[in-house]
């Protein structure tokens, strides 16, 4: 793991921001840690390689935050994270290049897992957001939610229980969305890692 | 209202429709608050576990700091649950 990784975090609560970078810094990786999106874009000129932000975050929110840090550093790869959880949200992240999404409380292996691979695709292709989401121009957002739930139901082998929770859903809203969609029983043609928890539409 | 139909669903009786809204935005409320402190906790231990594994252990400030955080996290769920169980018990009362 490089000792010069700079990640940068933005969370409003202390505790959590704290705690975040705690554990991040354990891990070997420079952190710096903001509690707003202004105080976060003041940091636009340092050479942060990947942003963790919460995507509630007081008055604000992290996905203005992305759309803002985006604008100026698109090669940034950049994870959210939400007590909420709710794929509406999660598929407009990912619309606007977020590298990912997880669920609190976050698996910490997984987080850090996540974050490796993140910094390895940036740093293999200079463009780390670039693999991350192959959106054709025009895809609607019901495309997109479906899209993430038929990679969750993937990774999970179909299981609805832990599709669900993947997606930070109930398995009712899941049942709910499959039968609007008509989507039969789901049968798994190419199972997944289960290690990988990341629940957004990756480019195949 | 939103109460109310929690302690009716936990109580078998049927939640209107106009309450589920209420009561689903009750629940991510709590989940919300509920979810924020557990993920510090969990953050906090994992950074132990790296801490025990690394044989790099965190400055007696620092591990000071991460015990006072994990207790306080640990208090807001403490009062999340209690708030939620003190209004359950308030609006079962008004029921009867």
């Amino acid at each position: 793991m490089t000792t010069q990784t700079m990640i940068m975090v933005v969370e409003d609560q202390p505790s959590e921001r704290e705690a975040l970078a705690r554990m991040l810094r354990m891990a070997q990786y420079d952190v710096i840690v903001t509690s707003n999106p202004d105080e976060a874009l003041s940091h636009l000129e340092k050479p942060v390689q990947l942003v963790i932000s919460d995507l509630r975050l007081g008055d604000a929110d992290g996905i203005d935050l992305l759309r803002r840090w985006k604008d100026r550093r698109p090669e940034t790869p950049f994870i959210l994270v939400t007590a909420y959880g709710d794929v509406p949200t999660a598929v407009e992240a990912m619309k606007l290049g977020a590298a990912d999404y997880m669920t609190k409380p976050v698996n910490p292996e997984s987080l850090l897992q996540l974050i490796q691979k993140w910094l390895e695709k940036a740093r293999t292709n200079g463009h780390g957001d670039q693999d991350s989401i192959g959106i054709p121009p025009g895809t609607s957002l019901e495309e997109l939610e479906r899209a993430a739930v038929e990679r969750a139901l993937e990774e999970h082998h179909g299981n609805r229980t832990h599709a669900a929770k993947t997606l930070g859903i109930s398995v009712r809203t899941l049942q709910r969305k499959l039968k609007a969609w008509r989507m039969p029983m789901f049968a798994v043609a190419h199972p997944s890692s289960q290690q990988d928890r990341s629940m957004y539409v990756q480019r195949h | 209202v939103a109460l109310r139909a929690f302690v009716k669903l936990r109580g078998g009786g049927v939640v209107g429709s106009s309450n589920r809204a209420e009561l689903r935005q009750l629940a991510g409320k709590f989940a919300h608050d509920v979810r924020n402190p557990l993920h510090a906790i969990r953050l906090n231990l994992h950074t132990l576990r790296l801490a025990m594994q690394t044989g790099n252990p965190l400055p007696a400030d620092e591990l000071e700091l991460l015990f006072a955080d994990s207790e306080q996290e640990v208090d807001r769920i403490e009062q999340q649950i209690r708030a939620l169980l003190d209004s359950a018990s308030a609006t079962t009362l008004r029921e009867d």
